[in-house]
């Protein structure tokens, strides 16, 4: 199997994909490779960046994008912000990434056991009120949880809590005015994925 | 004589740090420890003698329950901006928050009030970097009236106060310095904006229980500059302003 490096050329949504899985893969066999690179690699990149994926992800402190994925300086654009939500910032990030560095893959990344869809879950289904920022951040996701049956037990609630809402966030991309524009080009691909917090394993939705 | 006492003392130092690392900060870090913690890391980065901490199996089953970072970063989206590999840290030790520009608007925010009520972390740091493509597109909106438009429109708009006080500032300058001068007070920009609106931030600050420092990364020697507490943190402990108001 060819180990990609990060920045050798461009790559398609497709290759894209694959080099996160395989950077995953190592993850998990604790053969990590790139993420080991040294900061002799950024005197490469002091010209300009050319990330081929971005990624939304958590602020977690367990599920690191570049750890995970076993990248290397330059591969990957990050936003982070807790519950993985979309503002009009986010999106501001999110379009830059799309018209400026073009990566070709685009990934909605949540995780099990995310405290802001925990918290999300508790406001909707206890009426749990947050004080001041944090409660705005709950409204982004609240919109997503509710197809999220209250009867289910909590950890089945909170798993499809944690997918619907990665969908949630992805439909917010997709109906953007330059979602809709990149994805009509066919140029960029847009995936939801959730990261397992215990065994750092990342599985793709369907 | 003298020389191997010192040696000895170091290494006793050195075995004490590795300790410490071996087992991960763990909660209820204090601002000082966190803050040596992230320098110590960053000198191994750019020493390049990283240790690559608590990135294995037993990190993530032994962090599966819950998290417990001993600090908050709000970094740039930058791919070079990789800040746990920068602080040469591992699975659950920072609470990162990653937005193109290192702005604090209304997600950031809230995200930084998690950080630090919910999970108790005591240090946050704003961390800016050199030739930031956001900061470039602000000083070229401020200087040249360039627009970008559509969404990167609120990207910019965070970082513009501060691209024009940069320019008001340092009129001479234009360019990369013009830039440099703005990617430092963004930060201080950002940490205005935090506690503008957030009460939470304030009051946490006022207690003693949170310290909120700027940072500057330079790109392309892996090098994190230190800039402390905003100068005029007395006057943002002040405000009024934000949703509990």
């Amino acid at each position: 199997m060819t180990v990609h490096s990060g920045n050798d050329a461009p790559v398609s949504a497709d290759d894209a994909l694959d080099r996160l899985m395989e950077g995953n893969a190592r993850f998990l066999r604790g053969e990590p490779r790139f993420s080991r690179e040294a900061k002799e690699v950024l005197a490469g990149l002091t010209k300009g960046q050319r990330p081929y994926a971005t990624i939304l992800g958590c602020s977690d402190s367990r599920v690191p994008p570049e750890l995970i994925f076993d990248v290397g300086f330059g591969d990957l654009f990050i936003i982070r912000v807790a519950g993985n939500v979309v503002s009009p910032e986010v999106m501001g990030s999110l379009q830059y990434a799309g018209t400026h560095l073009k990566t070709p893959l685009f990934m909605v990344l949540g995780h099990e056991g995310c405290g802001a869809v925990q918290a999300a879950l508790a406001a909707k289904f206890k009426g749990t009120q947050e004080r001041s920022r944090i409660q705005l951040l709950l409204e982004n996701i609240l919109p997503g949880l509710d197809e999220v049956d209250m009867q289910l037990p909590t950890q089945q609630q909170m798993e499809r809590a944690v997918e619907a809402n990665v969908r949630w966030s992805m439909r917010q991309i997709l109906e953007s005015p330059e979602g809709r524009m990149r994805l009509a080009e066919g140029h960029m691909k847009l995936t939801g994925a959730v990261c397992e917090i215990a065994t750092g394993r990342v599985r793709l939705l369907t | 004589m003298n020389k191997r006492l010192t040696m000895f003392g170091v290494l006793v130092l050195l075995s004490c740090a590795a300790l410490a690392h071996a087992s991960g900060a763990g909660p209820g870090v204090g601002a000082d420890e966190a803050l040596s913690l992230l320098k110590e890391g960053n000198a191994r980065f750019v020493s390049g003698q990283m240790i690559h901490p608590r990135q294995d199996a037993a990190r993530r089953e032994q962090t599966a329950a819950g998290q417990n970072p001993f600090a908050t970063v709000i970094g740039c989206s930058d791919s070079r901006d990789v800040v746990e590999q920068l602080f040469d840290q591992g699975v659950g030790d920072l609470f990162t928050i990653r937005v193109a520009g290192n702005p604090a608007h209304a997600d950031v925010a809230g995200t930084a009030e998690y950080g630090a009520e919910h999970l108790g972390v005591h240090l946050l740091v704003v961390l800016g970097h050199a030739k930031c493509g956001a900061v470039v597109a602000a000083v070229a909106s401020v200087a040249e009236g360039k627009k970008a438009g559509g969404n990167i429109d609120f990207l910019i708009a965070p970082i513009l106060p501060a691209a024009a006080k940069a320019k008001h500032d340092f009129p001479e300058l234009s360019g990369d310095a013009l830039v440099e001068k703005a990617v430092t007070y963004n930060v201080w920009q950002s940490i205005d904006d935090l506690f503008r609106q957030s009460p939470i931030l304030r009051g946490l600050v006022k207690e003693g229980k949170l310290t909120v420092v700027g940072a500057v990364y330079d790109i392309a020697t892996g090098q994190v500059n230190w800039l402390g507490a905003h100068p005029e943190q007395a006057r943002l402990l002040a405000y009024a302003s934000g949703p509990d108001h």
